[in-house]
């Protein structure tokens, strides 16, 4: 275990170190089991997923000025628990200072960003792994790009994009579907899921960080594909009761808080599930989604300008998503170890799709003609 | 799991929503109410939170379901379509901060638009530990919730706990009354919807 470990480091160092750096690695690195490993890798390695090359950029001046400062500091003073019970009183505090600095850092930077309830908690996750000053381009870039559509004025995008939930579960349990519709519970018990990014709810910092390794590398609907995994992950204790709003409702709000969530096998099958049905196969509200201009649409965008189409485009045509293949492929593929490590790679291939930049977007194509060799098996 | 939830037996469910400005305390009182604990540095809530919470009132098992509400202003609409069900509305504000007394109405607003006409309010001044930085007197309150014909306006603080349980056995007192007095045969136990109109639950065990 621990060389497998030590050899994993060294790949990502390796990629790291490549000149120029191999975001393809790091992507698919970042993705396959134990992610970037440890937070020494994560301050490296980050920059790269959200294409940030000026790490020193320059905080405004007189942030808290800021409108929503008093908001700030009513949710910073409130996230105490997010720190480590080990820490000393005083550290938190410097650590929640800078918490809010960089929060308004952000928010004096992009007056088109709106600040909700929420956003704090993603902002801690960034302060403790790569402390205030790498913070503030990290999560910038973050903010305007993977958080956009959660940032502008009104949450019904996001009540939106928390509806792809259904679709996605229904590729593989429409009875579950058919449950949680006749209890009328809606989608908003993953609200906080997806706009924390799981910090909310998943107990453990450690798997925090992990799962934004995953999620840093991917398409910004990722989260919601992680949703829909938990989930299906626990379909039997959300069908076995009463079929009533409330317990459904509490058995779902449970699942994500579990200590001992199967990070791994739910990061990959959702990582399996996105190859499968990519945003764009999932229904018509989807398509509709991508015509509103927002941060899923600008992603596609990015791939667009590149190279003219949408890998899962260039996947489909090639006969890789035809949809009774992949149908069948859901129920018949097993989820072993060796398919985890190919998932990675295909999904970083399909991530390209929430890729920022041109490097990651150029190299795709190379990604793309090698990736129906790995798809052979679908 | 905790022994109040689930599967107790009760004669009447009653769904409780819980709104009011970020920060005024609403997940401190309902922790206060569930579990007897003042968590100081409690985490702002993110969407919706759901507790279930059983007491008795004139010798019935009456549960309570209560929605926990994020306050800040962009979660209003998510949270909205909570409100529809609701037998109960619990609107709270911060004693010591005159903005989220001033807000009451915004609030009010939003229950005479999305709950059911008939549902009962209480209002609530919670903070009242802090005597000092009180920023709004208690005629002044009052009077705000008379306007809107509110059960009562009751002072709490989640911290030393004041009043806490004696809101919601306030509520639910009222609560009872009403649905025992209009619901003179026994109803069979309905299914509770967040899209659905509800009545009250009655239950057909016990
Ligand atoms: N002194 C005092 N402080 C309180 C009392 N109740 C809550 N607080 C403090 O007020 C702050 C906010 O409490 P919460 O319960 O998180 O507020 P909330 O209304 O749930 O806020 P949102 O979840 O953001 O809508 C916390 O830091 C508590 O410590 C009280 O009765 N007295
Ligand atoms: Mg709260």
């Amino acid at each position: 275990m621990q060389s497998k470990r030590k050899l994993k480091a060294a790949h990502i160092v390796e990629a790291l170190q490549s000149e120029p750096v191999d975001i393809h690695s790091l992507r698919k690195l970042s993705i396959s089991p134990g992610g970037l490993l440890s937070r020494k890798l994560r301050c490296q390695v980050w920059p790269h997923l959200l294409d940030v090359t000026d790490t020193h950029l320059k905080c405004p001046k007189n942030v808290r000025m800021h409108p929503e400062c008093r908001q700030v500091q009513l949710d910073v003073n409130r996230s105490g628990g997010r720190f480590p019970s080990t820490m000393p009183k005083e550290e938190v505090d410097i650590l929640q200072e800078q918490l809010t600095d960089l929060i308004l850092s952000v928010l004096c930077t992009h007056s088109e960003l709106n600040y909700y309830q929420g956003y704090h908690d993603i902002c801690v996750t960034f302060l403790l792994v790569c402390g205030k000053q790498l913070s503030f381009p990290l999560v910038e870039r973050l903010s305007t790009y993977h958080l956009r559509d959660f940032m502008v004025r009104s949450m019904d995008s996001t009540a939106d994009i928390l509806n792809y939930l259904i679709p996605i579960l229904e590729k593989s349990n429409p009875e579950l579907v058919k449950y949680i519709e006749k209890s009328e519970v809606g989608t908003l018990f993953a609200l906080s899921w997806l706009i924390t990014w799981y910090s909310y709810v998943v107990p453990k910092q450690e798997d925090i960080e992990r799962l934004y390794d995953f999620f840093l590398s991917c398409h910004p609907l990722m989260p919601v594909y992680f949703a829909a995994q938990i989930v299906l992950d626990n379909a039997d204790n959300i069908m076995d009761g009463e079929c009533e709003m409330a317990r459904v409702y509490q058995v779902l709000l449970q699942t994500a808080r579990k200590t001992d969530l199967p990070l791994e096998t739910l990061i990959s099958k959702a990582a399996d599930f996105y190859i499968q049905f990519p945003p764009s196969s999932l229904s018509v509200t989807a398509i509709d989604y991508y015509k509103d201009g927002l941060a899923m649409s600008t992603f596609c965008d990015y791939a667009l300008v590149a190279q003219h189409e949408l890998p899962d485009a260039v996947l489909r045509r090639r006969g890789l998503y035809s949809s009774d293949r992949t149908e069948s492929s859901v129920n018949t593929r097993p989820s072993n170890a060796d398919s985890t490590h190919w998932s990675a790679a295909k999904t970083a291939a399909v991530a390209v799709g929430g890729a920022v930049g041109a490097a990651a977007i150029a190299g795709a194509v190379n990604l793309l003609e090698w990736a129906p060799h790995l798809l052979g098996y679908l | 799991m905790n022994p109040n939830n689930d599967t107790e037996p009760y004669d009447y469910l009653f769904k409780i929503v819980l709104i009011g400005d970020a920060g005024v305390g609403k997940t401190c009182i309902v922790q206060r109410f569930k579990s007897g604990v003042w968590v100081e540095s409690q985490a702002s809530t993110i969407g919706v939170d759901f507790c279930m919470k059983s007491c008795e009132v004139n010798g019935k098992k009456i549960k309570l379901q209560v929605w926990d509400t994020a306050g800040q202003e962009r979660f209003r609409t998510i949270t909205q379509s909570y409100y529809r069900s609701a037998n109960g509305v619990v609107c709270a504000f911060d004693l010591t901060r005159q903005s989220t007394f001033l807000n009451v109405e915004k609030w009010m607003n939003d229950v005479s638009k999305f709950c059911e006409e008939n549902v009962s309010k209480l209002l609530i001044g919670n903070k009242c530990d802090l005597t000092e930085e009180r920023a709004v007197s208690r005629e002044e309150c009052a009077k705000v919730g008379s306007y809107y014909s509110v059960v009562d306006y009751i002072e709490t603080s989640a911290k030393d706990n004041t009043n806490i349980e004696a809101s919601f056995i306030k509520l639910a007192t009222v609560l009872l009354e009403k649905h025992s007095s209009s619901n003179l045969q026994q109803e069979p136990n309905t299914v509770f919807g967040l899209g659905s109109r509800t009545k009250p639950v009655k239950s057909t065990c016990c």
